[in-house]
């Protein structure tokens, strides 16, 4: 049956319609049911490329998602919700960091291990891709991690970002030129191996 | 705010060409995860009402001096007090930690679904266990008919003297009053109490 919020497609790059996030605040469990769904693949990317490992990004997406949901009513704005929930999600994983005490590199998966590969078919090429923004991403530390991330990967405004790092947008103007200058030059060495 | 440089610019597009590839990543949510995280908030939701409810339970403190207890619809009465121009239920003394037990076996028949206890001023709860209670003049409980309570406990102390009201509401589901007790409590000093012998 067709969602009345629109079929159910992937939206890379695109917060759930607000009128979704207000329906989930008032606690309708078919539009919690939709937000959910809808807010799992950009979540999962994001907790791919900031923990470097699936199953915890599994774990956290699942995690963030529950705590998400929970704190609903608390979400004011709607419109604020995909800032909100990346907020949700890095502190998950900062917390996961403090509490296991791991390097951020560890985990690390080979293209073999990385289920989400195989259920899209994905090529050689563009799984190597992929494991290489990965890989270069880990040596970043978190904060500038996160902000390509929400930026140049998931297509987020300046505003967005800020508000989910809360960072002011000029501290994150300066935040993501350095973050930028940092990964390229990691991607250009790990590149030429 | 001042506009990117060119470098900035340069900078920003070759990093997001960079990324591009990583936007492929997109997966379906699991199999029934939305459906499992519903059912887990009902959980959880169900725990934190029994978590609220041993939290009050522990408001019933093994310091008791005496028991006063309510029915619903019924008094117990003690001795009233002769030189007190209002009438009391109970005679009490101050700064001493007094269990009120609140029967609940009539709830179901006026659709109760969550009661309130209001303090008047100098009344406080006491619990050893959570002592910040006593910053509170009031505390609320959802009557959860799979809890079974049959009686609500409470535990307050009053460090003022003279007769004070204690309010119990009883709200249903949408948050409507459907009932609403009162005992009063006349409380002396032990000084006082010990002159009239």
């Amino acid at each position: 049956m067709a969602s009345v919020w629109g079929p159910r497609v992937d939206r890379p790059h695109l917060s759930p319609p607000d009128e979704l996030v207000a329906s989930a605040i008032g606690g309708d469990p078919q539009a919690m049911k939709e937000l959910i769904e809808s807010s799992y693949s950009s979540l999962y990317r994001f907790l791919f490329f900031l923990s470097g490992s699936e199953p915890l990004s599994q774990d956290l997406a699942q995690d963030t998602l529950l705590k998400a949901m929970e704190s609903l009513p608390r979400l004011k704005e709607p419109s604020k919700y995909r800032s909100w929930l990346n907020t949700m999600a890095k502190n998950l994983f900062l917390d996961h960091l403090k509490a296991k005490k791991n390097q951020d590199h560890e985990n690390w998966d080979d293209e073999s291990t990385v289920t989400s590969f195989k259920s899209q078919s994905l090529q050689e090429d563009e799984q190597q891709d992929i494991l290489l923004i990965r890989d270069t991403l880990q040596k970043l530390n978190p904060d500038y991690r996160s902000l390509l991330i929400l930026v140049d990967m998931e297509g987020a405004s300046y505003i967005e970002a800020a508000e989910a790092l809360g960072i002011s947008e000029s501290a994150l103007r300066s935040k993501l030129h350095r973050a930028r200058q940092e990964f390229l030059s990691l991607y250009k060495k790990s590149a030429t191996f | 705010m001042n506009k990117p440089t060119a470098e900035e610019r340069s900078l920003e597009q070759t990093s997001k060409d960079l990324m591009r590839p990583a936007a492929k990543l997109a997966v379906s949510a699991p199999p029934f995860l939305a459906q499992r995280i519903l059912a887990q908030l009902e959980t959880n939701k169900q725990q934190r009402k029994q978590v609220t409810w041993w939290r009050w339970a522990a408001l019933l403190s093994p310091a008791v001096s005496l028991v006063l207890v309510l029915g619903l619809l019924n008094f117990n009465l003690s001795t009233q007090d002769p030189l007190s121009h209002e009438e009391a239920n109970f005679t009490a003394l101050t700064d001493r930690a007094y269990a009120v037990r609140v029967e609940l076996e009539e709830v179901e028949t006026i659709g109760a679904q969550r009661v309130q206890i209001l303090l008047p001023e100098g009344v406080a709860f006491f619990s050893r266990d959570y002592p910040e209670l006593a910053e509170k003049n009031s505390l609320e409980l959802e009557l959860d008919p799979s809890l079974n309570l049959e009686a609500l406990p409470f535990v307050i102390s009053s460090s003022h003297e003279g007769i004070k009201r204690v309010l119990i509401r009883f709200f249903d589901s949408d948050s409507n009053l459907v009932d609403e007790k009162s005992v009063s409590i006349h409380f002396k000093s032990s000084s006082e109490a010990k002159k009239k012998g």
